[in-house]
């Protein structure tokens, strides 16, 4: 009997739940006035549009609150809200690393000839293909040549420079604007640069540039800031992709201007 | 073997998109620079706003649309998530310097891409009311009109002055161009304006023949330009394949989560063009319309209404979620079937107009959206 009784008012509920504000006892449909500014509720396909009625709300006058999953209360007031985005320290540092420049580069730990003078240089940079050995074959043709200056430890590539590597490599802005180097107190170049890999054909999908890390290098033969005139200076690629090259900037003809 | 390893991701990423530039400030016209510049994304499909910022914590959520649904979205509050393709938007975040506007869309309710696109260009009253587009029209009244750089400007760069079209900056079928073309357009405009044409065609016998033409290097290169002394003060870019009526995916590797990640690259080669300039830049998306709310029979969705849009820029300090959330149930779907949009989108297009080019909210909704009732909601973006 007592299962009776349960099985009814679980009926009434069910019934009571289910219940709109229809007249029919359907839901209604909300929808949205023709002109966009408030909300119609429409019941058994007939539809109101005076703002007034009990069947329609305009959205600036709705007002209910509702539980989100997390038991936090959504308010839906007449009011826009704004939700603050919220992160952990651990997420929030790891989120801000996504967005350095792609030539940022933290020089902090480095010691920068912040005092170098005005020296300038000729350059050829060549490809060390690790394909074949370890030591590396040092290939027989430069992927990008030209002038260097180097003021108040900053490199800076000079005009007329240029890749060699076909495709968007021949866009001077790589050199002009994404190389972020800097030389040491003890000649080696430190940052970040566009770097073109592999070479394009004309007619070719163009490829972008990578941006190694230049670090010091202890196969390198760092410049003389006292005396400058030739150096060695290697790079080498972090990316596993990309180990199978390297490359070694060859400086000449340097002189201190200043 | 060749060491060139190219993905379908890769491939998306490297397809077609459009950039347009516009409103070069004209010396002895322009009396007072803007206060920022304004890039508009224009994603054409319909942007499926409830995989982009899933609301995790409505309770109908996973019921209607487990499927569309990424497992691995970046937790942005207790409501709403992040999809795993915004990579670099998710760091804009975290650096407040993004903010995504939800339950939103220009009030067109008839689900027609063709009508939809020229609504939210057009920012009239209704599809095909106006010639001109809401941008152009912003730019006319801030006094920099025109000088649109592409051949065929979009509807939503249109001004009521008349405008020169010029540069096939990164336009297809557009390397055609000939030199003398470009001097006889110099040849109608002095001092300055002609000496920017000449600039111009330098550049077009120089960098532009090796320009990449994917849609995060036109966003490089649009942002260096708007980074310039008096370079244009607005650009859009294009970006099409939103309509995944089938095979939509939940990740960053489905269909959808690809082009978020073409939007994502767009937003970070914003960043990297902009350089300085990023602090007064705004970017906003566009789309047509959002997509249903419910899973369709081939794991995709459907054309729908409500959406979300995506705000970065150095321009907002705070980033936030901003939103009058209707609910997922059954009932409080547009129609029983869209997300309802609450925020009338044409309000944000509005706040950031407001913002970039330092125009009067009343003027903006007067003379640029044609609904001098339209609601103000500069404040929940910038403040």
């Amino acid at each position: 009997m007592k299962k009776l009784y349960l099985l009814l008012l679980l009926t009434i509920l069910s019934v009571q739940s289910f219940a709109g504000s229809c007249p029919d006892g359907s839901d209604p449909i909300k929808s949205i006035s023709d002109d966009g500014t408030y909300f119609v509720y429409k019941c058994g396909g007939g539809t109101s549009n005076n703002s007034n009625s009990s069947n329609e709300t305009s959205s600036s006058t709705s007002s209910t609150n509702k539980k989100s999953r997390n038991g936090k209360t959504l308010n839906k007031s007449s009011t826009i809200i704004t939700y603050d985005v919220e992160f952990s320290e651990a997420v929030l540092k790891e989120l801000l690393e996504k967005i350095v420049a792609k030539t940022e580069f933290d020089f902090s730990s480095h010691n920068i000839a912040n005092n170098s003078g005005n020296i300038s240089c000729v350059f050829k940079l060549r490809r060390v293909n690790y394909d074949e050995s370890v030591e590396g074959r040092i290939e027989n043709w430069n992927i990008a040549n030209g002038s260097l200056s180097i003021q108040d430890g900053k490199v800076s590539i000079d005009s007329g420079s240029s890749w060699r590597m076909g495709g968007l490599s021949s866009d001077p802005n790589y050199l002009q604007n994404e190389v972020n180097v800097r030389i040491t107190k003890d000649g080696h170049f430190v940052g970040k640069m566009a770097y073109f890999v592999l070479n394009v054909e004309p007619g070719s999908v163009a490829i972008k540039p990578s941006y190694p890390k230049l670090r010091k290098n202890p196969k390198s033969k760092p410049l003389s800031l006292n005396s400058p005139e030739n150096a060695e200076l290697w790079i080498d690629f972090d990316d596993p992709d990309e180990q199978w090259q390297g490359g070694v900037l060859y400086l000449s003809n340097c002189k201190n201007k200043s | 073997m060749s060491k060139l390893k190219l993905t379908r991701r890769d491939f998306l990423k490297a397809s077609g998109a459009s950039l347009f530039l516009a409103g070069l400030p004209i010396p002895g016209y322009t009396q007072d620079k803007p206060p920022g510049t304004i890039s508009v994304i224009i994603l054409e499909g319909g942007m499926d706003g409830l995989a982009a910022i899933p609301p995790f914590g409505d309770p109908n959520l996973m019921s209607m649309r487990k499927a569309m649904t990424p497992d691995n979205y970046l937790k942005l509050n207790s409501f709403f998530g992040l999809h795993p393709s915004f990579n670099f938007f998710s760091g804009l975040m975290a650096k407040n310097n993004a903010a995504v506007v939800h339950a939103t869309n220009f009030p067109y309710l008839l689900r027609s891409h063709f009508e939809g696109q020229n609504f939210m260009q057009g920012g009239g009253l209704a599809p095909f009311s106006e010639t001109t587009g809401w941008l152009g029209r912003s730019l006319d009244l801030a006094k920099t009109p025109g000088r649109a750089l592409s051949l065929d400007m979009p509807l939503i760069l249109r001004g009521h002055n008349e405008v020169d079209n010029f540069f096939p900056a990164s336009i297809k079928s557009s390397s055609k161009l000939k030199d003398n073309l470009i001097d006889m357009i110099t040849q109608s405009h002095t001092n300055e304006s002609a000496a920017s044409f000449g600039k111009l065609k330098k550049k077009v016998g120089m960098e532009v023949k090796n320009m990449p033409r994917d849609p995060a290097s036109l966003a490089v290169y649009a942002g260096k330009e708007m980074a310039k002394e008096n370079g244009p003060l607005a650009s859009v870019i294009k970006v099409d394949q939103f309509d995944t009526h089938a095979n939509q995916g939940s990740d960053e590797n489905g269909n959808h989560g690809a082009q978020l990640t073409v939007v994502d690259d767009i937003l970070k080669g914003y960043k990297e063009g902009l350089g300085d300039a990023w602090d007064r830049s705004i970017i906003l998306t566009l789309t047509e319309f959002g997509r249903t709310a419910f899973a369709n029979g081939t794991n995709g969705t459907d054309h729908g209404y409500g959406s979300a849009g995506l705000l970065a820029g150095g321009m907002i300090n705070k980033s936030k979620i901003i939103t009058q959330w209707p609910g997922l149930s059954k009932r409080e779907l547009f129609e029983e079937r869209d997300l309802m949009s609450t925020i009338d989108y044409r309000s944000v297009c509005a706040a950031c107009i407001e913002k970039a080019l330092g125009l009067d909210h009343d003027v903006i909704a007067d003379k640029v959206f044609f609904n001098p009732k339209l609601p103000r909601v500069f404040d929940y973006i910038f403040s």
